[in-house]
């Protein structure tokens, strides 16, 4: 990841970087392979689902920004 | 945040091509600029216009860079990516237009084309379950988990899928079977050896999408009860089985692949297997010898697979496309998906588009299509604007199909009645240039080749048949020799034990039901009017078109071409060895296939 993109996950997720939808946005998502969570799939497109966080949502939109080409990239 | 998405076509065709050097100096040019982190390179899936790779696609700027070279990057990256102008010369411009084209939507090649299969291809960076699952991945696996196995089946039914690697089988009911049949195990097996030659749909597939084919064997798997899968592909599909692999990895990494998915108790583990890509071996019953680690040839059915496969257990087996349309149909549903197709070809169908097309490529068309469509709005028309003279759809199993098919609609049913088949997606347009006699016999020389000799009509009779077309092309046939192709035909097709030999006859029967006359133009004429069979033509100028413009005599190997300039030139049989470079180079058209010993006509 780039400097700027660095800068981007440093300001909206406090410091914390989640880089990949595997990472758990905070210590409420328990999913793993081990442990997992049966909305796993539509919690990385449209989470959290388990737990009201504005900052884990936007983690998760993090992600998508940085690879979404256009508006019609993520289906949500 | 990156500033630009630079989507590279990173499919074997394309590498081939030189896309690997063009992102190479594309990263050095950027890093010397010191701009590198404001710009994602993806080396992406194949966006199927290899005619014109290598190719980069810029986000979200939505410009398309075709014919690339290493040397055209310092150029765009200086006048687009630093100062904000798009490089028009490097744009898409179809033959004959002054007008460039600068996105999908604008490029005639795109405009009938509908994406599903190939949804994914060059717009996501294939080692990325992220990307896969934000283009709404696993949103289907996640439905099935909660459907009964039936209720997979039925939907599967309803949307009508048909298998994509040949036969179309509807897979809804090869399902049905297999969830039927009693047993303590059962296999889930894709099929991606991929025999036919110049085939390459379901290696962009697997390099494009990998994630598509693990979810739709997940799925398969729910539906019929299976824990346990196999893909097959061939090993010459390196790139392929390297995104496979990563993508298996990351599925399980993810929860979505092994040990209870998701919390839902369905365990599934995907295994790979590389096979040495024999073309027989892509037949159902040698390719779970093959699996099974015994010499890959087929076995009579019944009993089919589906009763008793992989080490005797029912077991579905379906081709790469097929599973890649799985997905779609769970995620948008039934209906949805049954909305694009013919009343009895649902969805879309991808064709590796080659031959005398202007443009070839990989291309996924919605069923019922037309080839003239196919032909001239897709393939942008015959090259140096010839005549069509057919388009061989299928492969060696397959059929040709002439100009008066050219409105026939593109799904299952109407092929077959016409003599051809769907197939796994060859289709190769033919112009004036081609020998139908000829390609006859390359196909069936192929298929020949290919027999597995385990029973006799296929092993002999294609023997046999290939020995009289031979003889054709080469002058010496008779009249009854093709009474005799008929009956040797209708015999293998009747008596072979599997797909291979059943169908071998095709492209020979075709050829003679649409194209008779030019088999007995080389029996009784000697005559081969496409200029490709040797023995049966000359080529001789004609001093009406001929302006002496000294072209042909440059390309001549063996200076058979006299004259001087500007005065018509003259070719010597005698010297000529019929290479055909000559008339490639003439922009007259002067250059003519004679009949053998006609020169004075054209000549005077
Ligand atoms: C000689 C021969 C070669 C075949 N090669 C392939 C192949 O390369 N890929 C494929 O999917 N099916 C191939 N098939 C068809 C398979 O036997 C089988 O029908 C197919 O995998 C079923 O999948 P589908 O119903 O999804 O099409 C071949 C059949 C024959 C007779
Ligand atoms: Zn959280
Ligand atoms: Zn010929």
């Amino acid at each position: 990841m780039g400097v700027n993109g660095a800068v981007f996950y440093f300001i909206i997720c406090g410091g914390e970087t989640v880089e990949r939808f595997i990472d758990p946005c905070c210590s409420e998502c328990t999913h793993t392979q081990e442990t997992p969570c049966s909305q796993f799939v539509d919690c990385c497109v449209n989470g959290p689902l388990c737990h009201e966080s504005e900052e884990c949502k936007q983690k998760r939109k993090a992600i998508m920004d940085r690879v979404a080409l256009d508006s019609k990239f993520v289906i949500h | 945040m990156f500033e630009k998405h630079l989507m590279v076509c990173g499919a074997t065709g394309c590498l081939a091509s030189g896309s690997k050097d063009v992102t190479e100096v594309l990263e050095k040019e950027l890093s010397d600029r010191g701009i590198r982190d404001k710009f994602r390179i993806v080396m992406a899936g194949c966006p199927g216009f290899c005619e014109v790779g290598p190719i980069i696609v810029v986000y979200p700027d939505e410009v398309f860079y075709c014919r690339l070279d290493p040397e055209n990057i310092a150029e765009i990256v200086e006048q687009h990516f630093v100062n904000g102008e798009i490089v028009e010369k490097h744009l898409f411009k179809p033959p004959k237009s002054k007008e460039v084209k600068r996105f999908y939507d604008e490029i005639p090649f795109y405009s009938k084309q509908v994406f599903n299969v190939l949804r994914n291809s060059g717009r996501v960076n294939p080692e990325s379950i992220d990307e896969y699952i934000m283009r709404g991945g696993y949103r289907a696996l996640t439905r099935a988990l909660d459907m009964k196995s039936e209720d997979i089946v039925e939907e599967v039914k309803t949307a009508g899928l048909r298998g994509r690697g040949g036969a179309g089988f509807p897979s809804g009911l090869k399902w049905k079977f297999t969830l039927q049949a009693p047993g303590t195990k059962k296999y889930i097996v894709c099929n991606a050896d991929e025999g036919d030659p110049g085939a390459f749909m379901d290696r962009s597939i697997l390099e494009g999408d990998p994630h598509a084919i693990i979810e739709g064997m997940l799925i398969a798997g729910l539906a019929i009860g299976s824990d346990e899968g196999y893909v097959y592909c061939r090993a010459e599909y390196p790139l392929a089985i390297q995104r496979l692999k990563m993508a298996i990895e990351q599925a399980e990494e993810y929860g979505l692949l092994g040990e209870n998915i998701l919390g839902s108790g369905y365990n599934y583990k995907l295994n790979i297997k590389e096979g040495a890509g024999a073309f027989v071996c892509g037949e159902e019953t040698a390719l779970l010898a093959s699996i099974e680690g015994k010499r890959g040839v087929p076995r009579p059915r019944p009993p089919f697979p589906a009763q008793k496969g992989l080490w005797d257990y029912p077991t579905c087996i379906n081709n790469v496309e097929t599973f890649a349309n799985v997905p779609l149909i769970l995620r948008l549903g039934a209906e949805e998906y049954a909305k694009v197709g013919t009343e009895n070809s649902k969805g879309t169908k991808v064709f590796a588009l080659a031959g005398k097309v202007n443009n070839t490529g990989l291309v996924e068309v919605p069923m019922g299509i037309t080839i003239k469509e196919i032909v001239y709005d897709v393939g942008g028309g015959i090259q140096k604007d010839r005549a069509f003279k057919a388009v061989q759809i299928g492969g060696p199993s397959g059929g040709c199909l002439p100009e008066d098919k050219l409105d026939l609609p593109v799904d299952y049913d109407s092929l077959t009645q016409a003599g051809a088949i769907m197939g796994s997606g060859g289709m190769i347009a033919m112009d004036e240039f081609t020998c139908m006699v000829d390609l006859a016999r390359y196909f069936l020389s192929f298929t020949q080749n290919e027999s597995c000799g385990k029973c006799t009509p296929c092993r002999e009779g294609t023997k046999r048949m290939l020995e009289i077309l031979e003889r054709i092309t080469e002058g010496e046939g008779k009249l009854e020799d093709l009474d005799t192709l008929r009956d040797l035909a209708s015999s293998i097709k009747d008596s072979s034990l599997c797909g291979l030999g059943q169908t071998a006859p095709n492209p020979v029967l075709t050829t003679l039901r649409y194209f008779e006359h030019e088999y007995r133009e080389h029996i009784e004429e000697k005559y081969c009017r496409s200029g490709i069979c040797k023995e049966l033509f000359e080529y001789a100028i004609d001093p009406e078109s001929c302006n002496g413009c000294r072209a042909c005599t440059k390309v001549c190997a063996v200076d058979a071409i006299s004259g001087e300039k500007k005065e018509p030139h003259k070719i010597d049989v005698e010297l000529c060895t019929k290479c055909g470079s000559c008339v490639d180079r003439c922009r007259q058209d002067a250059i003519k296939i004679i009949r053998v010993g006609s020169e004075a006509d054209v000549q005077g």
